[in-house]
């Protein structure tokens, strides 16, 4: 071997590092993050301030995964976007105001999107920033959002617990979406409820700080619910594993009641195709975290029987005319029902809407500044597609979930939810003010 | 037991196809080619497609996707014939991924494709309480056969002659009367059609999406640095050491899954850094 072997193979590293890159920064562990406290003081704005001339448009940063494996999350997320933006200007905007978009990629990892945060709302002239959908991204804007404290933030669709129960989120952040604490609790009482004998659990989680927190938040509370509930295995995979054959082989030859599983995107896929022809889910059932965003995608590949947790599920609420329509539209421009992150991005699209509007109304100012919206946003509960949202005082919405069995259905050439049934918001979050640690010591 | 045999052969056959191509190309044309793994994904798209929309028998969609990887490895070898530099050609072969990646989400969007649906049609095969997937075991048998059928292309063709007296020393071959150019071309043709051929034959168990490239590549580079680079039969061992010792992982250690793959070619690197399979290390 030459020098230039040499050089070749290292130049080669080089380029897989930086193409692993962005998936490093997505399986980085969360950084402790002390949060910059600011105690502002709101000043009632009194009837004397003269308002200034009409705010003509609104500019809506939106940032989500438009490239690389997530971006199967982030293109339903992106169009729901756009055409809520339709969808409301048709309406009068957002107070008045016309809705610009300028949505962006969230490739690159955490420091990245702290750089894009300050471009977006510094130069880029964004009144409000609307996203994200990796926990570690997320954990890294936050403080950053907080310390600049000028722009409206929310986040969309991360689900890291630890922006609640470090309390990151105080002026200009908000979450619209739950954590894996609802989706763990969520899932564990649908396998108690559907699988009543329930005895053995093999865990398969992607090896990062999302999946860890999946599985630690699904198996405590089904061993608070189901104390004789054995761990036969906790599979760990890299992120973004094309070959699933030896944890179908491991899991074939355990063969537990239940496999959890929170994969997402490609690699839920993946597994659920080589398990599907391996006849894994012959043996075994699966209760999946993130099923429903794949189920339209996997057609007839998805089994019969196998327990799936929304977060959100196109049928529901099914008498809700604001679902039916946008999901209709949702359809007809983009061919599929809006699986659960364009559902997630309509939460947070119609929560900038409602909290900017009731701030307006409460303050009589066109346009409100930052803390009268913010004082409106961390107590508005207001209707989605998807649901009612409710928001917290820590700025997190307590979000109920879908949950279900999977069942083929005549017309659709997909799986369906049959039955399912909505966990109320009460049932599967801590109350605001406990940590979820704390709260489960409570049952 | 059964589960544990099955997933080592799936695996290594998996690996198989994916490093095969890249090892031919370094082999031919010394060119490290980053946008292997593009080709792979070509493979996978082409044939998904030609199955699943135009309706093409599984085979015919097969060898189109791997005649399209051999047309557009022509192209590159075009391009790439022009640059001499080894950090030019480098740099050359990641802008064509990235070229690539904008092309597949161009042309194919955001979704998921794979023949999945049809190799399941292909049956199954009871073995003990295990379902054997027959798509597996075509994916196996097709890597036996590329690899007898190169065997047989560098042993007992002229070309194969060639090609090995081009790997071995290029000015001397062509002092001796070897087309060079010719002879390197069809090797990069070849190789970027192995390529396609192995994400097409992988797609019958896998989904082919955006950003996928860089992911397979980890895998490609893995097993070349375990086996050496530019011997296509050692990566075909090396892919078996690789499948052997994350199955064991997953097994036995699953906390370690993540690094098994790095573990086995960190070790290699450490002990035998050309790669168990060189014939000769190459000095200066």
């Amino acid at each position: 071997m030459n020098r230039r072997d040499v050089f070749k193979i290292g130049a080669g590293v080089v380029v897989g590092l930086a193409l692993g890159y962005g998936v490093s920064q997505l399986t980085r562990p969360a950084a402790t993050v002390t949060t910059a406290k600011s105690t502002e003081v709101v000043t009632p704005s009194s009837t004397t301030t003269p308002s200034g001339p009409k705010k003509q448009s609104v500019k809506i940063a939106v940032v989500t995964f438009t490239s690389g494996a997530a971006s199967v999350f982030g293109v339903p997320a992106a169009n729901m976007a756009r055409l809520l933006a339709d969808y409301l200007n048709q309406r009068g905007g957002i107070n008045g105001a016309r809705i610009e978009l300028d949505v962006r990629d969230e490739s690159g990892g955490a420091d990245q999107m702290v750089a894009l945060y300050r471009q977006l709302t510094q130069a880029g002239g964004a009144d409000v920033y609307v996203g994200l959908i990796s926990s570690s991204d997320c954990l890294a804007v936050a403080p950053v959002a907080e310390q600049l404290g000028n722009t409206l933030t929310v986040f969309f669709d991360c689900a890291t617990k630890q922006l609640v129960d470090q309390g990151m989120m105080k002026k200009a952040v908000f979450r619209t979406g739950g954590t894996t604490v609802q989706d763990g609790v969520s899932l564990a009482r649908a396998v108690v409820r559907f699988k009543p004998d329930v005895k053995t659990v093999v865990g398969l989680n992607q090896d990062y700080a999302y999946g860890r927190d999946e599985w630690n938040d699904f198996i405590t509370a089904l061993k608070k619910l189901k104390p004789d509930v054995q761990v036969l295995d906790t599979l760990w995979t890299p992120l973004f594993t094309t070959d699933y054959s030896a944890q179908i082989s491991r899991i074939i030859d355990l063969k537990p009641d239940i496999v959890h599983t929170s994969f997402w995107g490609p690699d839920l896929a993946n597994f659920v195709k080589q398990a599907s022809a391996r006849g894994l889910f012959n043996v075994t059932t699966v209760a999946f975290a993130r099923g429903e965003s794949m189920m339209q995608d996997l057609g007839d590949a998805l089994p019969e029987g196998q327990i799936v947790e929304g977060p959100h599920y196109f049928e529901f609420p099914t008498l809700s005319p604001l679902n039916k329509e946008i999901r209709e539209e949702y359809r007809k421009r983009y061919g599929y029902y809006p699986p659960y992150p364009a559902y997630h991005m309509a939460n947070a699209i119609f929560g900038v809407k409602y909290a900017i509007e009731a701030a307006s109304m409460i303050s009589g100012e066109d346009w409100p500044d930052l803390s009268t919206v913010s004082k409106v946003f961390e107590r508005l509960a207001y209707p989605a597609p998807g649901d009612w949202i409710i928001m917290a005082p820590n700025h997190n919405a307590v979000r109920g979930a879908v949950v279900g069995v999977t069942k083929s259905v005549e017309g659709y050439k997909f799986k369906l939810l049959r039955p399912w049934y909505y966990e109320p918001p009460a049932d599967i979050n801590p109350p605001p003010g406990m940590t979820s640690a704390q709260w489960y010591d409570t049952w | 037991m059964v589960g544990l045999l099955l997933s080592i052969l799936f695996f290594w056959a998996y690996l198989s196809l994916v490093a095969a191509g890249l090892q031919f190309i370094y082999g031919s044309a010394r060119v490290l080619n980053l946008a292997h793994a593009s080709f792979f994904v070509l493979g996978g798209y082409l044939a998904s497609y030609l199955s699943n929309f135009l309706s093409w028998p599984l085979p015919a969609s097969v060898a189109a996707a791997s005649a399209a990887g051999a047309a557009a490895g022509l192209v590159l070898y075009i391009a790439l014939a022009r640059i001499s530099d080894e950090v030019d050609q480098l740099v050359f072969t990641y802008s064509v991924f990235w070229l690539f990646e904008a092309f597949f989400r161009g042309v194919f969007g955001y979704g998921l494709y794979s023949t999945a649906d049809t190799a399941a049609r292909l049956g199954v095969l009871t073995l003990g309480d295990q379902r054997v997937p027959v798509a597996n075991l075509v994916g196996v048998a097709s890597v036996v056969a590329v690899f007898a059928a190169l065997y047989f292309v560098m042993s007992k063709t002229t070309f194969g002659m060639f090609l090995r007296a081009v790997v071995d020393n290029p000015p001397a071959a062509e002092a001796f009367g070897v087309p060079l150019r010719r002879v390197v071309a069809l090797g990069v043709a070849l190789g970027s059609a192995l390529a396609a051929f192995g994400g097409s034959i992988s797609s019958m168990w896998q989904n082919f999406n955006v950003g996928l490239a860089g992911v397979v590549l980890v895998y490609a580079f893995a097993a070349v640095a375990v086996g050496g680079l530019g011997n296509v039969f050692g990566a075909l061992a090396a892919s078996f050491i690789i499948s052997l010792v994350r199955a064991l992982a997953v097994y036995y250690f699953p906390e370690v899954e993540l690094f098994a793959i790095y573990l086995v070619v960190l070790t290699v690197l450490a002990l035998r850094p050309s790669g168990l399979f060189v014939r000769y290390e190459r000095r200066v």
